[in-house]
């Protein structure tokens, strides 16, 4: 099953094209969920503010349902926001049965939520199910001379009990890299918060962090960065000063490598192509 | 009392805390006319349309808070009700030949939506039994023409914008969201448009002057042998 999340259908259009065809690709089929609401965005931190974690729960309820007649318990996520917080309440309420209690009386139009699905993100997917062997055999046009810096972000990693990788010491996203033939530069600003929601508050504040990232990036050799994350996305290409290097999600460069292009967008096609030194159609 | 109308099963219910006994089988709107009240506001088609008569109600010890339209739902014993003629909601203005037919549009000029956290109130409460928080999710990701479809037969009672903890007011939203889909985005129906080029050309002109110089017998008449389609 999978959970889209409000970004995908908006912003990050091309983040979810990519995603979908490279997991066909792979013998995936994400099926999205025939109900969902958005996950709430930012995980409430006082974690009794119960209201604050039922639009997450009433996710989880929808892909329990779905799940029954798909024989399937596993939700599928592209946005790290959604997964951190859809990741983080499932796991909350399998601890907190009092509060598991509490939600469910108050959704009472809906069945209670039972705890049993698990919320994975897609490159743990990639990782996990399908591996890197596999993925470097679909690989037909392997991205050899890109030098990609890996961007992870916050909520993919941290907190570390639901992180899909070691927070300090991430190796995934360069290990699927290195399996599409590109080259990972392990650049230090990788587990760099991108400033996340700052930007709704003071738009400077992210911009000068992206400016960090990108010149980080720039420094260590890299000329483009990959990312998870629909919000890191937008938040490290805010326009601002140089160095401008190219943001591209981790799908499309995968969907590339796998000769899929065609669903690329147009623009970030032509960007890899140009990256490649090859002709663009 | 003549002996038919001691039949009548009588049931108690409570207008603003005051009780009263009412013949069963009445919508809330006749059973108040019978206690003595008068609508002059709070009332309009008695058909379940026009969304005027919004009710809010509980019964007995039952801990839900039930809504309904007054001219639609029939009394019951123990309903204690009250009136919600009006439900105060900021209306914007806006150009609608200037805007956009997007969600973007409309989260613009209600940013209070993405308050929204589902929690579904709005759908629990809606006498339409429409999913109006899917409807107000639709715009948060992007889809106007979902939320048009779904917020339809809206008839902006305003129920759902008094219950929302994020104080959304839902049916003042969707009016915009009709507006913009009706406006730049629905299939337009082309005989209408025909048709207003031959009444803007005259083609029903005559037709018309000779009904507005009939006498009241001759109109009678000519209405009385119309063509009715069956």
């Amino acid at each position: 099953m999978y959970f889209p999340g409000c970004t995908l259908k908006t912003t990050a259009l091309n983040y979810e094209e990519s995603a979908l065809a490279v997991a066909r690709k792979m013998g995936i089929d994400l099926i999205e969920l025939d109900r969902w609401n958005c996950c709430g965005a930012v995980l409430n931190l006082a974690i009794d503010s119960v209201i604050h974690h039922i639009g997450a729960v009433r996710d989880l309820v929808r892909a329990q349902e779905m799940g029954r007649k798909l024989n399937d318990n596993r939700l599928v996520t592209l946005c790290s926001m959604c997964y951190n917080v859809l990741k983080r309440v499932n796991e909350l309420l399998k601890i907190d049965s009092e509060k598991l209690k509490t939600i469910n009386e108050f959704m009472d139009e809906e069945e209670n939520y039972e705890c049993g699905i698990e919320v994975l993100h897609f490159i743990e997917v990639v990782r996990d199910l399908i591996g890197f062997e596999k993925v470097r055999e679909l690989t037909v046009k392997p991205l050899n001379g890109l030098k990609v810096a890996p961007f992870y972000g916050c909520t993919l990693l941290r907190p570390k009990e639901i992180g899909i990788d070691n927070p300090e010491n991430p190796t995934t996203l360069e290990n699927l890299l290195e399996a599409i033939g590109a080259e990972a530069i392990k650049f230090p600003h990788r587990i760099k918060c991108c400033s996340a929601y700052n930007v709704v508050y003071d738009k400077k504040i992210a911009v000068d962090r992206a400016l960090e990232i990108r010149k980080a990036a720039n420094r260590w050799g890299a000329n483009v960065i990959a990312t998870t994350c629909p919000l890191c996305q937008y938040n490290l290409t805010l326009p601002s000063r140089r160095p401008s290097i190219p943001v591209v999600y981790f799908t499309e460069l995968m969907a590339y490598a796998f000769g899929i292009e065609n669903v690329l967008n147009p623009e970030v096609r032509k960007v890899i192509s140009s990256l490649l030194g090859e002709d663009v159609k | 009392m003549s002996n038919e109308e001691k039949k009548i099963k009588m049931v108690k219910i409570y207008i603003m805390g005051k009780m009263y006994e009412v013949p069963e089988g009445l919508t809330i709107m006749k059973a108040m006319e019978y206690a003595g009240y008068k609508f002059i506001r709070g009332c309009g088609c008695r058909g379940g349309f026009c969304g005027a008569c919004a009710t809010v109600y509980r019964i007995g010890n039952d801990y839900k808070l039930y809504t309904g339209l007054a001219c639609q739902t029939t009394v019951q014993e123990g309903m204690y009700l009250v009136q919600i003629p009006f439900v105060p909601a900021e209306k914007p203005k806006y150009d609608i030949e200037k805007l956009r037919p997007t969600a973007s549009t409309v989260l613009s000029i209600f940013p209070e939506i993405t308050r929204c956290v589902a929690c579904n109130t709005c759908t629990k409460s809606c006498p339409q039994n429409l999913e109006v928080m899917d409807a107000i999710q639709s715009l948060i990701r992007g889809n106007l023409i979902k939320a048009a479809e779904l917020s339809f037969d809206c008839i902006a009672c305003g129920i759902c914008s008094i219950r929302c903890p994020a104080e959304i007011v839902h049916y003042q939203v969707f009016q915009l969201v009709r507006r913009l889909y009706g406006k730049y985005l629905s299939k337009k129906a082309k005989h209408l448009e025909e048709r207003i080029n031959e009444i803007l050309q005259g083609k029903y002109k005559e037709e018309l002057e000779k009904l507005t110089k009939m006498s009241i017998e001759e109109l009678k008449k000519l209405y009385e042998s119309r063509e009715i389609e069956t």
